[in-house]
């Protein structure tokens, strides 16, 4: 453990847990492959946020010391040592829970039918493909659209190379996610044009292609998250079945 | 002459045996229902349609006689399997169990699978109308279930309860 702040000893006597987390004087640098992944795992179970590789270093980083400051000021209370040694309980419990959940099969009408009675919430989301043309000012943007209205496609980016504007291509943009503006003209205008300029703005855009069909996505494709939708929602009433079948072995023993 | 009277003695047996099979099947198809009903007007020589009349009443007769082991079965499969058959049955068993249903209207969507019912339920004089959704998921269609003792937590819950 000489690379750790913190110590975690827990030794499993007939299910209790005994922690014991020491300050240190030299605190390492170097945070783990697995420390990574626990902090990501962590942060997209609470809250579905994807932590990148480089947050999740910095972050544990910063943990480090200042956790390690706390103790050297304030010291480990038993109120502390209760709740951590409580919250690790609750992650052991119900990962044991989970693991015998998974073990069990969700049948095929099942998520079908739950599939079937959501669909509106596994609808493909609509696509747009296009290139913005950046210009170093508005005026030199409204003339490139005047100049070029009904220009095609490899036209325009030559043009545009030769008025030193920066070409940004994107494909298969959530026409839902794009900006209130950009949404607008993608609504509104056919593809294959230079949709007009809102505003005085130094990019122009050319929508090249997009995707308005309702389309869901297949039942294949959404099969697994499906299934862990139910156990999660299951998960309580599994809790209380397993607990007690754990009470009835504790019972039989003594 | 006495093989010839085993014989026939098996043949009689095997007659009487495929006659019970196929009573006990006719029982269990045609079911009496004497409290659900179907609007003459409602086209029925869709095989899709049918099917989906027959479990309508089936499932209505066993809602209004209080069977609920057997309308649990009709529920949608997700909803069985998170719902415990203790749980439904206290939240099916409300205040307003009908006496009689009438299907009224069928709207049948069949890209989606599924057919939203119309239906008239009687309370002795009085009546009210009711939706249904029913869903079919492989080869079988199923109701799904809105408990109508707590107050609706959805719009769906709101208009289907």
């Amino acid at each position: 453990m000489k690379n750790f702040l913190f110590a975690f000893l827990l030794t499993v006597f007939s299910f209790a847990i005994d922690v014991h987390i020491a300050k240190e004087k030299n605190i390492s640098q170097n945070v783990s492959r697995e420390e990574i992944n626990g902090i990501q795992d962590y942060f997209y179970e609470l809250f579905h946020f994807h932590m990148s590789e480089r947050g999740a270093k910095k972050l544990l980083k910063e943990n480090r010391a200042l956790a390690n400051e706390y103790l050297k000021k304030y010291g480990l209370s038993s109120y502390d040592k209760n709740r951590i040694k409580v919250i690790t309980e609750l992650y052991l419990a119900n990962k044991f829970v989970k693991q015998i959940q998974n073990k069990v099969k969700l049948d095929d009408d099942e998520i079908l039918s739950y599939y079937l009675d959501h669909k509106d919430e596994y609808l493909q989301p609509n696509t747009v493909d296009f290139v913005a043309f950046v210009f170093d000012t508005p005026e030199n943007a409204m003339k490139f659209y005047e100049k070029n209205k009904k220009t095609s496609m490899k036209k325009l980016i030559k043009i545009a190379k030769q008025n030193h504007a920066i070409i940004k291509e994107y494909k298969k943009r959530s026409i839902k996610k794009l900006k209130a503006d950009l949404r607008y003209l993608v609504n509104k205008y056919q593809h294959g044009l230079l949709p007009p300029l809102i505003g005085k703005k130094s990019s122009v855009i050319y929508i090249e292609s997009f995707d308005k069909k309702k389309k869901y996505k297949s039942f294949n494709e959404v099969r697994k998250e499906i299934e862990k939708i139910l156990k999660n929602k299951k998960f309580l009433d599994e809790r209380q079945r397993i607990v007690k079948k754990y009470n009835k072995s504790i019972i039989n023993e003594n | 002459m006495k093989i010839n009277s085993i014989i026939i003695y098996i043949i009689t047996i095997i007659l009487f045996l495929g006659c019970s099979a196929k009573n006990k099947h006719l029982k269990s198809k045609h079911l009496k229902i004497t409290d659900v009903y179907v609007k003459q007007y409602i086209f029925k020589n869709d095989n899709l349609q049918q099917k989906l009349i027959q479990r309508f009443k089936e499932y209505w007769h066993y809602r209004q006689k209080g069977d609920y082991n057997k309308s649990y079965m009709f529920e949608l499969p997700y909803q069985r399997y998170l719902m415990p058959f203790p749980k439904y049955k206290a939240l099916a068993a409300g205040s307003y169990v009908g006496k009689k249903t009438v299907l009224e209207k069928i709207n049948l969507d069949k890209k989606n699978s599924q057919a939203i019912l119309q239906r008239k339920v009687y309370f002795n004089n009085l009546y009210r109308i009711k939706k249904d959704k029913w869903l079919y998921i492989n080869g079988q269609w199923y109701h799904k279930f809105y408990q109508s003792i707590l107050p609706p937590k959805t719009e769906e819950e709101a208009e289907f309860q």
